[in-house]
């Protein structure tokens, strides 16, 4: 092995903050030397949040597939029009709710696409709709683009939008909507989401305001090494300041039915060495993060548990279902059963242990 | 302990069953310095190149008089689903790979209750008619066994009439786990590891290669693994017939051992990991370690690469076995996608004939 990608290694373990340039070094590399990038990684994982693999029961709602943005990634979001959109009201929701009830869940997790004729108001009642039913549960719901979305329909601030949301009842934000934050590449694969800035001023403005959130990065279609490695330094810089960041969730690009791929912009997807090396790095970048959560769903169960050697501590959730991740191209990866979750855990002679939304435990 | 072990093994020293358990075993990361160690080997053994043969898949029929606990595509006469394809089915398929270009037909089939010797050498023979240009991979020991059986030749004359037909190597498949004990519960009809070893070593030792195989993540141990390897290493100590190991991942969801709740649901991302820099670590004489993104998708196929394998397999055409276990997606990998894979690990990609020489 080099004594750069050594060096580098041994002097982020014994406490260097990584740089981006190193970051974007590390997530070049296509040898052997992976396995030492892993297994840095690794002890890093095992120092910042121990052993536990950790899991959340948590219910995923889709609400409406109607979607304002329409990203070339995605294959889920309709225009009004489509044969087969949808958006459910009150009594299927509620409906949906209390059945996740039912499965003891601890979050419910809103999924759905942004409808042009959301406002504010939309999203307060629909929050309400499930904490009506479900009064203990975290409602983790609306990304930045909700939140812009929602307050310039309704003529407000994204901070007051913020506090109303609260108060109707939303337990943590989503982090989602995030994808590349590179506004060149949001150019290519979701020219009508939120831009780079607002996203980055409305995550501070909800933790600032002790509204916590989930950090994402979707990766795979069409951003560079660097592009990656800047989206990691951005989301360092939240952190430092806020510390709201529950953990950072990597999603892979599901590619098979997506428009972008199909029009042949974007590559198909991710390769197991880009996998494994952004759990990698990410874990070994964000230094200000507990919290890696690797995506059964999209990566599978094989892959998920190598992710859990290479930096990762997380696997998501229950979900019971995501027609998001499914409508895109992945079989199955709507529900993973925790007693597939608990062998996966201890295979690696680890502990599984259910969390809550916030990582306390269930 | 295992960073000392795995630099006497780099050094050349041969590692023995009992330390090829001892790694079966590693939980943390230790698991990375085993896949690191592998990679080396593997680029010290069989270079940089990431083969792949451009081959068709032919399952001639899933009608088969055992009822394997870890199969899926089995039938019985009357099933909705049993097949036995016609001669013109199959001389259609035959057309079509050559109109392909394949380099290798492969065919395993169930064990129709009516075949004798004459089934399977007709096959070779119209193999041969249809595609004289292809490579023929067919049959396997409990194929041979079974043909012996129904026409009451011996193994011996089974495979010298497969082999004047055109057999170009044996498939080393039903070798599952060799360990009886395990084979009794799984595949209680196949027959037992030393007929599996000799008709191996038979095959071998009348110029007819063949591949290795172990099929594992269902009710097997890591000593079981282990004791596998070790058959293995030892007949190609003795006949250097081997051409390439396999390793087939346990795809259980559809098989009867794992829905009546007697095997677990497959190899974890760990043991498939394991499964390949071990074997890389052990067989020391085997030049060849294919990945089978078949049974463990290619972000898996391709991690494996890294980690002591350097063959991505066949392009396939058809696939009903895995299929009917309950694996998605398993007909077709293009070359384009692996050379994808290969590239991605600055690796180039090489196709091979079934005997690894490079095709011009």
């Amino acid at each position: 092995m080099t004594d750069r990608i050594r060096t580098l290694l041994s002097d982020t373990l014994a406490g260097h903050r990584m740089t981006e340039e190193e970051a974007v070094t590390l997530l070049g590399v296509k040898d052997r030397r992976i396995w030492a990038i892993a297994s840095a990684a690794d002890e890093v994982r095992e120092q910042k949040a121990g052993d536990a693999v950790t899991f959340v029961l948590n219910q995923n709602l889709h609400i409406t597939n109607i979607c304002k943005n329409l990203c070339g990634f995605c294959g889920f979001g309709r225009k009004a029009t489509d044969p087969d959109a949808y958006m459910l009201g009150k009594e299927q929701v509620q409906a949906q709710a209390r059945n996740a009830g039912g499965r003891g869940v601890t979050e419910v997790c809103f999924l759905s696409g942004v409808h042009p004729a959301f406002t504010t108001e939309s999203y307060e009642e629909m929050i309400r709709w499930v904490a009506d039913v479900l009064p203990g549960v975290d409602i983790h719901a609306c990304s930045p683009d909700e939140v812009l979305h929602a307050a310039k329909r309704s003529g407000i601030s994204t901070v007051e939008a913020l506090e109303r949301l609260r108060a109707a009842g939303l337990g943590t934000l989503q982090g989602t909507a995030a994808e590349i934050l590179v506004d060149g590449v949001r150019d290519v694969i979701c020219p009508k989401k939120v831009r780079t800035a607002d996203w980055v001023r409305i995550i501070k403005e909800a933790h600032q305001m002790g509204i916590r959130s989930s950090g994402t990065i979707m990766y795979g279609s069409y951003e560079s090494d660097a592009d990656r490695a800047r989206h990691l330094a951005i989301l360092r810089a939240i952190q430092d300041e806020t510390g709201g960041f529950t953990e950072l969730v990597t999603l892979p690009y599901i590619h098979q039915h997506t428009p972008l791929y199909q029009a042949g912009i974007a590559r198909p997807g991710s390769t197991g060495r880009e996998d494994v090396l952004l759990i990698a790095v990410s874990r070994l970048f964000l230094d200000n993060f507990q919290n890696v959560q690797v995506s059964w769903g999209k990566v599978g169960t094989k892959m998920a548990q190598a992710c859990l050697l290479a930096g990762a501590n997380d696997l998501g959730g229950t979900m019971f279902a995501d027609a998001v991740t499914v409508s895109a191209g992945a079989d199955e990866a709507d529900y993973l059963d925790p007693a597939a979750m608990r062998r996966i855990a201890e295979d690696l002679g680890r502990p599984l242990v259910q969390r809550t939304t916030t990582y306390g435990r269930a | 302990m295992i960073r000392a072990l795995l630099d006497e093994i780099l050094a050349g020293r041969r590692m023995t069953e009992a330390e090829a358990l001892t790694l079966f075993s590693a939980r943390g990361r230790d698991v990375w310095a085993i896949a690191a160690a592998a990679d080396q080997v593997r680029q010290e053994r069989a270079g940089d190149a990431v083969t792949y043969v451009r081959n068709q898949n032919l399952n001639v029929t899933n009608i088969c008089i055992n009822t394997c606990g870890f199969c899926g595509f089995c039938r019985k006469i009357g099933d909705p689903d049993a097949y036995l394809h016609d001669p013109a089915a199959v001389v259609s398929r035959l057309r079509t790979a050559r109109e392909r270009g394949v380099t290798e037909i492969c065919t395993v089939s169930g064990l129709h209750l009516d075949f004798t010797v004459e089934d399977y050498v007709g096959l070779i023979r119209r193999i041969r008619e249809e595609a004289p240009a292809a490579h023929i991979h067919a049959s396997n020991p409990q194929e041979v066994a079974y043909a012996a059986r129904r026409s009451g030749l011996s193994t011996r004359e089974v495979l010298d009439r497969m082999k004047e037909a055109g057999l170009g190597s044996l498939c080393g498949t039903a070798a599952e786990i060799l360990v009886d004990g395990v084979r009794r519960e799984i595949c209680p009809g196949k027959i037992e590891t030393a007929e599996w070893v000799r008709i191996v070593r038979e095959a071998h030792l009348m110029g007819i290669p063949s591949t290795a195989t172990i099929m594992y993540g269902h009710i097997d141990t890591a000593a079981d693994r282990a004791r596998h390897l070790a058959i293995l290493r030892e007949i190609q100590d003795e006949t250097g017939g081997f051409t390439e190991f396999v390793p087939l991942s346990f795809i259980p969801w559809t098989t009867p051992i794992y829905t009546s709740g007697r095997a677990r649901a497959g190899a974890t991302g760990r043991e498939d990991l394991l499964m390949y820099a071990v074997s890389r670590l052990f067989l020391d004489n085997i030049v060849h370690i294919q990945a089978s993104w078949v049974k463990i998708g290619t972000k898996m196929a391709q991690i494996a690469l890294m980690a002591g394998a350097d063959d991505l397999g066949g392009t396939m055409f058809e696939e009903s076995i895995s299929k009917g276990a309950g694996a998605t997606g398993t007909d077709y990998l293009d070359p384009a996608e692996m050379r994808r894979i290969a590239e991605d690990l600055g690796r180039p990609l090489r196709e091979r004939t079934t005997l690894y020489r490079a095709v011009r």
